[in-house]
């Protein structure tokens, strides 16, 4: 038999002012199956909990329902102060009398009438309330950190020198990312490759990171905690426990005329190749499609021959290896838009049209010049250079609505390299509206304008054209009341949008977490939850979640990985019980599941399986869905769809929400 | 012997089944289901255009999956349940052996689910005059009429349950209508619960029910009830374009969710 104990809270005089609390404990009381009933001030307080749980004690209550604020705020409190006098945590319910009756009402007897109403529906259910133990999931040590960017490092670097292990899949024959492409990083113009190679090698000589170049992420299954992953590591075609990176085989691959990625096609390299000197590993992998020997069947073989340590290896084949892991971390960076979005402006038309990053190589001391900036198509250094932001940016036309967010800084510094290297030159920049707000940007922007005497002009470059080896740029001068201006340049840089990383969906639905239109991952919530996925377990780091910086990517980096760290701070992870459970029944039945499995396909989490049920001969009997506790997040999404309510949600069971449904009705 | 006898007892011969779902005659010429295990009782088997009864409702139960190898006659309304079984993960643990009478009145015999596909796309049936003529009757009805119409149907249902127990796609092995723990459905024979069940029963079958019309066929008291899933099958067409027992990977229209939907049915 039930005795539930009602306790209706004045929550000072948020409730009392507008429910007759009284008269609710009063009537509450009455109640069949209420035992106990009474209003006191603050129910959450010391003395408040202490009268629950006397209560309970004295007059042997099985069941409590708290009639107060939202759920979200004392629950917890309650839950514990019934565990404290004894019962279960999950016999105690709150009936939400704040936030959906006395805001919300004025005083009237009709708000009393709905404060009753609600406690009457939550008397009803905790009757049908049953005992539920919190679920243990184990948690394996080991992070998985996809990318090998500034934001992967920083995250593995940080969760590695937490003390846990950490696996880093890099698809790249090198670690470093778009941020070992820069010449120098605003807004102190210090070398980038100075500031990050140290960072490479640290992850390299780590002890508690493995690294795994030339690899991608083939699947993953499981749940937080209990990650099953499973690697490609692609044919790198070098044995690297032998090779000592001396580099006698790419001095003499004879295939030299291959566009270098690292040099964003300004340069080239061999089909056996290392990416840049500070690689790590600084060692090199062959390029398939591109080599002599495979292209023209075995033919060629130089590298093999000149190579002392014997390490190349013709026959090595993709290999795949299958990790665990708690947490996973994606780092997986951004990509630039390239040719053929600009037709306007002559991009992949004109070989001194660039974007951000070729200006990048140029200004740089290990690219394709050496660090002098000149033009690709003749060599000479530029006397004018316009630089174009936003382009494609904030432009609906092309799809594209963000602010790319990096531009307007790498503009301002792209100008000032340039004006630092050659002081006669004159630098013009395009722009919308100049965002530069971060630690010491605006300082920099205006260094820019007013010391480096940068020209910025607001407004749009409608087209760009060749013109006696000039580039002609057409363009409007909005500040000068829309008028045109000509620009006869010899180079113009385009600050092209960032956009996801080209591989992101495939990955994203590898990982089942969700993204957006633009194929960047999205955050649990963008406020409140910036570093998480909707995935538990899986977490963003840098630019795949939204165009970034250095600064936000490394922050954001370590983010994650102190979400990685709190997850291994303990054995066990520890969840609520609110989840769904497939109904068992005697033989012959076994449960009531057909296995229709339409709950797997609404399931947002994935975390309904196959079950097969099998006679002791270990013939089928039936194949039933089953949820996989640790992912199932008790959304109850399944327990709708499943027509013969095989399914049921715990704490919120058909049963429970019927009771407060009928309760409602039989008033 | 007849072709079809012919052909059955071979399947039985070279081990292809070791039960066969079928018809045979039985008083005044009425074709009525029948299951052979053996050679022997090949015999009695018919397969004539009056052979309308959905066999496919017999393909999960417990004892006809236990034979494991089952072949079964079908006409164009049980190839499409059987489509649309395979679609919800039904018919995964038999080796089933379909056979067909063509519209030149030929045999065939499907050699794997591709092919029963591809013939059911073929031959797709359309519903038939009769059905055609009610649901223009239906849709030409206000809304108030068309309660009042179905108050009235509903009014004299019993509750036998033979709408679900001839239906192929009501094969869960208990039923929510029996459920006590809630009990969601009123048991007792009375216009609300009766309107409570059949109302379950089309939500449950809408965008799943095959439009063999067995239900409406079998009703003791002559409610015409298939005509609520036909009514919201042609509604779930016009809205998702999903056709029920059309294709394996047909996937269930009110469970999934497609950015082209159209979204008039909020309002």
């Amino acid at each position: 038999m039930a005795r539930i104990g009602v306790f209706i809270c004045h929550c000072g005089e948020n409730i009392s002012a507008t429910v007759d609390v009284a008269k609710v404990a009063e009537k509450a009381g009455k109640l069949s199956g209420v035992a106990f009933s009474v209003d006191y001030k603050y129910m959450c307080s010391d003395p408040g909990q202490t009268l629950i749980i006397e209560a309970i004690k004295e007059h042997k209550l099985t069941g409590i329902v708290v009639a107060a604020c939202s759920p979200r705020m004392h629950e917890g409190t309650f839950r514990k102060a019934a565990e404290k006098a004894g019962i279960n945590p999950y016999f105690c319910e709150m009936a939400n009398i704040r936030e959906h009756v006395s805001w919300v009402h004025p005083k009237s007897d009709a708000t009393t009438q709905k404060a009753l109403d609600i406690v009457r529906t939550m008397v009803a259910k905790v009757k049908k309330n049953a005992a539920l133990f919190p679920i243990k999931v184990p948690v394996t040590k080991t992070a998985l950190v996809i990318g090998g960017g500034i934001a992967g490092i920083q995250a593995a670097l940080d969760i590695a020198n937490a003390g846990h292990q950490v696996i880093m899949v890099e698809k790249k024959p090198s670690i470093g990312g778009h941020m070992s492409q820069l010449s120098e990083t605003f807004p102190t113009l210090d070398c980038s490759q100075c500031i990050m190679t140290p960072r490479m090698v640290e992850v390299a000589q780590h002890p508690n990171i493995t690294l795994h170049t030339y690899a991608e992420v083939e699947s993953v299954s499981g749940f937080v905690g209990n990650f099953d992953v499973k690697i490609k590591m692609k044919a790198k075609s070098v044995d690297y426990k032998k090779c000592t990176g001396c580099g006698a085989c790419w001095q003499k691959c004879p295939s030299k005329k291959i566009p270098d990625e690292f040099n964003e096609g300004m340069g080239f390299r061999t089909a056996i190749y290392s990416p840049f000197p500070q690689a790590v590993p600084n060692k090199p992998v062959i390029d398939r499609p591109n080599c002599t020997y495979f292209t023209k069947g075995g033919k060629c073989g130089l590298c093999k021959k000149v190579c002392p340590a014997d390490a190349i290896n013709y026959d090595a084949v993709d290999e795949f290896i299958d990790v665990k892991v708690g947490a996973i971390i994606t780092a997986t960076g951004f990509d630039l838009k390239h040719a053929d979005f600009f037709p306007e402006y002559g991009y992949g038309k004109f070989k001194d049209v660039i974007d951000g990053m070729q200006f990048e190589r140029l200004a740089s001391a290990s690219g394709p010049t050496a660090g002098e900036i000149r033009r690709p198509s003749d060599g000479k250094v530029p006397e004018k250079i316009v630089f174009v932001a936003c382009a494609g940016s904030r432009d609906k036309a092309k799809g594209i609505e963000y602010c790319s967010k990096i531009c307007c800084m790498y503009t301002a510094k792209h100008a000032m390299l340039y004006k630092h290297k050659n002081h006669e030159g004159k630098a013009y920049v395009f722009y919308m509206d100049i965002r530069a707000a971060g630690k010491d940007y605006d300082e920099f922007v205006r260094r820019a304008i007013e010391e480096d005497e940068v020209q910025y002009i607001r407004g749009r470059v409608s087209r760009i054209y060749e013109k006696n080896g000039k580039l002609i740029v057409k363009g409007v001068d909005t500040l000068m009341n829309g008028e045109p201006v000509d620009i006869e340049a010899d180079m113009v840089v385009l600050a092209t949008a960032v956009v996801a990383n080209i591989e992101a969906e495939s990955l994203a639905q590898k990982l089942h977490i969700s993204y957006n239109k633009h194929k960047f991952f999205a955050e649990a919530h963008p406020k409140l939850k910036p570093v998480e996925t909707n995935t538990a377990g899986i977490m963003l780091a840098g630019a795949c979640q939204s165009a970034k910086d250095i600064p936000e990517s490394v922050s954001q980096a370590s983010a994650s990985a102190s979400k990685a760290i709190g997850l291994f701070s303990s054995n066990e992870l520890t969840r609520e019980p609110i989840v769904a459970v497939v109904n068992r029944q005697a033989p012959p039945n076994f449960t009531s599941c057909t296995g229709c499995l339409l709950c797997q396909e609404v399931c947002p989490y994935h975390a309904i399986e196959t079950e097969d049920i099998k006679d002791r001969g270990g013939n089928l009997i039936k194949r039933a869905a089953r949820v996989n506790a640790g992912l199932c997040q008790g959304c109850g999404t399944c327990v709708a769809m499943c027509r013969n309510k095989s399914i049921d949600l715990q704490g919120f069971s058909n049963d429970q929400m019927l009771s407060e449904v009928m309760a409602l009705l039989n008033a | 012997m007849t072709s079809l006898q012919n052909k059955v007892t071979e399947l039985f011969e070279n081990g292809t089944i070791n039960l066969l779902i079928g018809f045979k005659e039985a008083i005044h010429k009425l074709p009525v289901p029948c299951f052979i295990d053996n050679v022997s009782q090949v015999e009695q088997l018919i397969f004539t255009p009056s052979c309308k009864g959905n066999l496919s409702v017999y393909l999960h139960k417990t004892e006809v999956k236990q034979a494991k190898k089952v072949g079964i006659l079908a006409n164009t309304a049980t190839l499409r349940a059987i489509v649309q079984l395979v679609s919800e993960n039904q018919l995964g643990d038999i080796e089933k052996t379909v056979i067909t009478l063509n519209t030149n009145g030929e045999l065939v015999v499907f050699a794997t689910m591709d092919e029963l596909e591809a013939y059911v796309q073929a031959n797709f049936p359309e519903l038939s005059e009769e059905d055609k003529k009610l649901l223009d009757q239906l849709n030409a009805m206000s809304r108030t009429e068309r309660w009042q119409y179905w108050t009235e149907q509903f009014s004299a249902c019993v509750k036998c349950y033979a709408c679900r127990a001839v239906c192929p796609m009501c094969y869960c092995s208990s039923c929510t209508v029996e459920g006590n723990q809630p009990q969601w459905i009123k048991v007792s024979s009375e216009t609300t619960g009766n309107l409570e069940w059949h109302t379950m029963r089309a939500m449950h079958l809408g965008g799943r029910c095959i439009n063999c019309g067995e239900c409406g066929r079998i009703c003791p008291v002559g409610i015409p009830v298939h005509m609520l899933t036909v009514k919201m099958n042609q509604d779930i067409e016009a809205e998702f374009g999903a056709k029920t027992g059309f294709s394996v990977k047909n996937g269930y229209a009110l469970n999934s969710f497609k950015p082209g939907d159209k979204e008039q049915f909020i309002k």
